[in-house]
């Protein structure tokens, strides 16, 4: 988006959110800040160990939720202290806006937001609304500006259109039909259809998946499916994922390198494996993760085994440790990971951290390992309204010799 | 037409036609607009079943457990349910990864829940090279358009 365009929509977000109490005195109002205040050291071109600065604040605001009309919106600010590390990069985001409809069967939406629905995952200046026939048929259709493009370099008229049909029945199946179509004056970039699935089968498992297929270069781009089933004690979540190059990345100029890269060569990417998870009591949490990806060109396959184990106190309180291991057929693709964590929860306040350990068998810029160690601690305030948190991280990897970053955070909720 | 053209046709009616007959019968459970506030509910990694229960007859609550590779895999369920998303998480929440343009990746802006698991954790700028080449896909589904694809321009042009 342009400065100018970046600036109105944030003064408009501003004016709403001073404007709104005001105007509906009865209407129900949170509003959320995060301020962030981070310290890190950087070389920059000659100049080494510059300190770094910024202040980052995350504002959000819901006016009339419950209501059937509301207001939601919600962006971020930079600003640079003391230094101009960041000079080129967006200052801001404003990442959603909008006005919202409800009722029992109706939802509209009319403003800048997020549209996850079927083969969709995008950000649209526009309108969205689903609409329920009854318990068993919902359509959903949304049409606008897609955010994630910029109107540059002659680029113009972009326009995102789409929706999704879903036929269901609550608790037994739902299964959907959806289409998104992206283009500008120029150029058709972007025309998707998918099919999802789910579905309760006998014996309690539970079918889902997502197929898509590409209309500009007529293949299917995605197979995606999983199962859920529990076998005594153990769930098990075994999936199939397989992607084509050439129909799910897109070259387009709505894409972005690296992936323009993939869409051609006629790669094709296999992933399948199972996840399995166990729970003997309420404090204790299994979990592994076997994958298997097939890669058709240049790198080989590779086998990920992955293992958590987590105990639990009190619901919040958690003390875990994760292993992992990328067996790969070429030794560029092999590493070792560990991690353990931890997450007190001790009210008003709470402690946090996690110690990270991964060794490459190919060293990575003559690097065969790397640290990582963080820890964090808060405490809330005013009756829960005003959280500070204070963290800091350490890590030796091969970007970094030694890198030392500290973060002050202060959250704030005010609701009425 | 192939065999397996037929059977694959016949096993879409099959199924078609099983879900018309499961919508004759009734369902008493309608799904609400917003989940009742508990505790953090919205920010801690919660099982649904812990409260709810294993039933699956009327709405199958084991499917959304935030299992401790949750943060990996809910992408099938949002591409359905984004609206049971929102009966606990507001847009926010799902923004702070799935945007446009996020400059602090999602670990460091929530740098001491440690419990999440969120994938740039640690050493991910030299991991992410191995996920890069076995599973693209997962980097595709972020950082695939121009905007959000920034952070990776300075190496990948």
């Amino acid at each position: 988006m342009a400065p100018m365009a970046c600036r109105v929509m944030w003064c408009s977000f501003l004016l709403l959110l001073t404007a709104l109490p005001a105007a509906a005195a009865s209407t129900p109002l949170e509003l959320r800040s995060s301020t962030i205040l981070r310290y890190f050291e950087r070389d920059v071109d000659q100049s080494k160990d510059n300190q770094i600065l910024p202040a980052y604040e995350y504002l959000e605001i819901n006016a009339g939720n419950g209501e059937p009309w509301s207001f939601h919106g919600y962006g971020w600010m930079r600003a640079n202290l003391g230094d101009n590390f960041f000079e080129d990069e967006t200052k801001g985001e404003l990442l959603y806006a909008y006005a919202q409809y409800r009722d029992q069967g109706t939802q509209l939406r009319l403003g800048r937001q997020a549209v996850y629905e079927g083969v969709a995952n995008e950000t649209v200046d526009g309108a969205w609304g689903r609409v329920e026939f009854d318990s068993n048929f919902s359509l959903s259709a949304y049409v606008g500006l897609p955010v994630t493009v910029d109107t540059s370099n002659g680029r113009q008229g972009d326009g995102l259109v789409g929706g999704r049909f879903s036929f269901h029945r609550l608790g037994w199946f739902d299964l959907g039909l959806s289409y998104k179509l992206l283009a500008s004056e120029s150029d058709l970039d972007e025309e998707l259809l998918g099919v999802d699935l789910s579905a309760e089968l006998p014996g309690e498992i539970l079918v889902s998946g997502l197929t898509t297929r590409n209309l500009v270069s007529s293949g299917w781009g995605e197979h995606s499916y999983e199962a859920r089933f529990t076998l005594g004690e153990i769930e098990l979540r075994p999936f199939f994922q397989r992607y084509s190059g050439e129909d799910f990345y897109n070259g387009r100029d709505n894409s972005a390198n690296p992936f323009r890269f993939y869409s051609r060569f006629g790669t094709r990417t296999t992933v399948v494996g199972s996840e399995a998870f166990w729970y003997p009591t309420e404090n204790y949490e299994f979990a592994l993760r076997l994958k298997h990806f097939e890669y058709n060109q240049r790198f080989g396959n590779a086998d990920l085994l992955s293992g958590i184990f987590t105990y639990k106190y009190r619901i919040h309180n958690q003390l875990g440790l994760e292993l992992g291991r990328m067996q790969g057929d070429t030794e560029e693709n092999r590493y070792s990971l560990a991690r353990g964590f931890f997450y007190l929860d001790l009210p008003p306040g709470f402690l946090s951290g996690d110690l990270m350990y991964v060794g490459y068998d190919e060293p990575l810029y003559g690097e065969d390992r790397s640290w990582f160690i963080s820890l964090g601690g808060g405490r809330k305030f005013l009756g829960d309204r005003l959280t500070l948190r204070l963290s800091g991280d350490y890590s030796i990897d091969p970007y970094f010799d030694h890198d030392f970053r500290a973060m002050v955070v202060a959250d704030y909720r005010f609701a009425r | 037409m192939s065999k397996h053209r037929i059977l694959g046709f016949l096993a879409l009616i099959a199924l078609v036609l099983s879900a018309v007959a499961c919508t004759a019968l009734k369902t008493s459970y309608q799904l609400p607009s917003s989940h009742p506030p508990i505790f953090e509910m919205a920010e801690k990694r919660v099982f649904c079943v812990r409260c709810h229960g294993s039933r699956k007859d009327d709405f199958n609550f084991e499917k959304y457990n935030h299992t401790a590779y949750f943060t990996d895999n809910h992408r099938l369920l949002v591409a359905q349910d984004e609206k049971v998303c929102a009966l606990c998480h507001a847009p926010s929440f799902c923004n702070d990864c799935h945007a446009t343009r996020v400059e602090l990746k999602p670990s460091l802006r929530h740098q001491t829940e440690t419990d999440r698991r969120m994938q740039h954790r640690g050493d991910y700028l030299s991991r992410h090279r191995f996920d890069g080449r076995m599973d693209p896909s997962s980097c595709f589904r972020c950082h695939g358009n121009p905007k959000s694809s920034k952070t990776c321009r300075p190496c990948h042009g």
